[in-house]
């Protein structure tokens, strides 16, 4: 359990001035604010010295690290802390940036929005509140990983799965699913799974969503809706408040775990691919968050480009063929699974390779046929909510760093994904960068994940790979798409994308919540 | 108001058939990384974290390299390329300095015997 008993940080007793102010605050009300951070948290846990800032200064978005840069970077491990902290911000409008793990790589690490945010890192608010076995259910702090849930439930014996984004093993549930992250398992749609929080407003008062509020309520974690008026939505990628508790369903650990793939040999399959799958997706005979992946994802998870191409630009053509040739990729690799009784799994067995078989494309390898090799030993630990970091293996595909996300919602219909596959294929390669792509499936939607992989230490590389990205924003917009989630250098463009009275009511939720505008301006494009 | 966050008790909880789950009490927190940063050891810090890349192919082999404990540190603090930064939370000064002397003083593991 976190204390203050902690061993203290080497740290000066005073810290010293910052070296980046926000927008609008002087010199010396910064200088005010931080002693009163100081004089509630101690000075460990206020820091604005280069050593302990540079953490939260490494982005892997084409923007330089300057504009990204925290003033400072404090640590709370309680509410009241908290409530104190926000009230000094209030006093002298100093904006802060909440993170819980900070482990949002390509959609902007722990680094703020704009240059001279103090970073509230709640990393220490570790506590696993509560985990009932009988409901199924979790209550968790900001930071808590999925790591450490992962290794409650082992060493309690505990029969619950999670759902975890790729980076399962140094991320966290609270995080991820405030910004509406998804996951590989029949609970992948995370906010979906989500039940109950408490949230820290800007004016310091502390809300219980849901039937939190009810006095000895024991519904809080499993009656999501409450009464009038639903709110934990508007607290999801938004800066309307600071998260500090949140629960979740856990799915219960099924008797028999099937994971499978089917590999399909052409880039035109995509279409054959969703019309084939969503049926079965929707009838729930596919139960999970199945991804349809392309050959660089799939490749790029495995090993480093370099392996069959030493060039610049886009892969080859003929590169990709000689990988899926070697390698046994597919064009496209659908991972799925099965969870339940022998006998349930069995029957949408037979369901689905019916209906493989009746399409007459697709090569279904089963865990038995995999035998171990990547990547579907690591896909089989994602549909499961195990922990690996094998997808990071992204990130070393061409080198050098660079990584944003550029994820538009898709209809799961196959004409749209052949549109905007298309699309982003010719957007990309007209700034020479890959289409490492994959579909990850929702209920009726599909998330059309595209990791933007540059060289961040081209500078030419770099600016390219951000006028990539706005274009990839603003086409995909024309033809009515729009992300569902997007890194901290682009969220304005994003929020555009959904109107001007969305924007509005964003703007006017916010004047009316956080009237000094103090929460990470910026965020989702909002700000007073 | 008075918040219901109770410890996990599932004593005597009844469960669907198909779920065979432990009845015995359970610490109400996990103990693998509290407070947040300190870590059991470096061994455990390692496989928790770092080996998850530099074991797998996905980072670079660091094992047997003699690396200096002052380069693992501060690629570990400020990131380099692809490797990310892990601040004073996700691991304090005192662990991170045993995890590299850990990696310093490492060796590969020796290959499995042939049958």
């Amino acid at each position: 359990m976190p204390s203050k008993k902690q061993a203290p940080v080497a740290t000066p007793a005073t810290p010293a001035d910052p070296a980046v102010l926000p927008a609008g605050v002087s010199a010396a009300d910064m200088h005010a604010a931080i002693a009163k951070f100081v004089a509630i948290l101690g000075p460990q846990n206020v820091v604005t010295d280069a050593d302990h800032i540079a953490p939260y200064t490494k982005v892997m978005i084409a923007e330089s690290e300057d504009l990204h840069r925290p003033s400072a970077v404090i640590y709370a491990r309680e509410v009241t802390e908290i409530q104190q902290i926000l009230k000094v911000c209030n006093e002298y409008k100093v904006p802060i940036w909440t993170i819980s793990t900070g482990r949002n790589f390509g959609y902007g690490s722990a680094a703020p929005q704009s240059a001279g945010q103090v970073v509230l890192d709640l990393k220490h608010m570790n506590r696993i509140l509560e985990v009932d076995p009988v409901l199924c259910t979790a209550l968790v702090e900001p930071g808590v990983t999925y790591q450490q849930l992962k290794d409650y439930l082992d060493e309690n014996d505990i029969p619950l799965w999670l759902s975890c984004p790729a980076p399962s093993a140094i991320a966290g549930p609270l995080g991820n699913t405030v910004d509406r992250g998804v996951g590989y398992t029949p609970y992948g749609e995370h906010f979906m799974m989500q039940c109950g929080m408490e949230v820290v407003l800007a004016d310091g008062d502390v809300l219980r969503t849901g039937m939190g509020g009810v006095e000895g309520t024991s519904a809080w974690q499993v009656f999501k809706w409450g009464y009038g008026p639903y709110l934990d939505g508007i607290f999801t990628q938004s800066n309307y408040g600071i998260v500090t508790k949140m629960g979740m369903w856990l799915m219960p650990k099924p008797p028999v775990y099937k994971p499978f793939c089917i590999r399909y040999d052409k880039d035109e399959d995509i279409h054959d691919i969703v019309e084939t799958l969503r049926p079965l997706r929707i009838a729930n005979v596919i139960p999970n968050a199945m991804v349809f992946a392309n050959v660089m994802w799939e490749a790029a998870a495995i090993m480093p480009r370099s392996k069959y191409y030493d060039g610049t630009g886009v892969t080859p053509d003929s590169v990709l063929e000689e990988i899926k040739a070697k390698e046994g990729l597919g064009a496209w690799n659908v991972y799925a699974a099965l969870y339940g009784t022998k006998e349930q799994v069995e029957v949408n067995w037979q369901i689905i390779t019916g209906a493989i078989k009746a399409s007459g494309k697709g090569k279904i390898i089963t865990e038995e046929e995999a035998a171990g090799t990547q990547p579907f030993d690591y896909r089989a630990k994602l549909m499961r909510g195990d922990m690996t970091l094998q997808e990071f293996g992204l990130y070393r595909w061409r080198g050098g760093g660079g990584s944003m996300w550029f994820a538009p919602v898709t209809a799961a219909k196959g004409s749209e994904t052949v549109e905007q596959t298309r699309l982003a294929k010719e957007i990309l390669g007209e700034y020479g960068l890959d289409y490492v792509a994959e579909y990850i499936v929702g209920m009726r939607d599909m998330h059309h994940v595209v990791d933007v992989l540059y060289d961040r230490s081209d500078p030419d590389e770099m600016a390219r790979a951000h006028e990539c990205f706005a274009k990839l924003l603003s086409e995909f917009g024309k033809r009515g798409y729009a992300v569902y989630r997007v890194n901290t250098a682009f969220m304005d463009q994003a929020a555009d994308l959904f109107g001007p009275v969305k924007r509005k009511i964003d703007q006017t939720l916010k004047r009316a919540l956080d009237p000094n505008g103090i929460l990470a301006p910026g965020k989702s494009g909002i700000r007073i | 108001m008075n918040p219901r966050i109770l410890p996990l008790v599932p004593v005597g909880a009844a469960f669907i058939a198909m779920l065979a789950v432990s009845a015995g009490a359970a610490p109400p927190t996990s103990s693998r990384q509290t407070p947040s940063g300190q870590w059991a050891s470096p061994q455990v810090a390692w496989e928790k974290t770092c080996a998850r890349c530099h074991t797998t192919g996905v980072g670079p082999e660091l094992r047997a390299r003699a690396l200096p404990p002052e380069y693992i540190t501060s690629v570990v603090r400020n990131g380099l390329l692809a490797m990310p930064a892990f601040p004073h939370t996700a691991i304090d000064d005192a662990s991170l300095e045993g995890v590299a002397r850990f990696v310093s003083t490492s060796k590969l593991p020796k290959p499995a015997a042939k049958r």
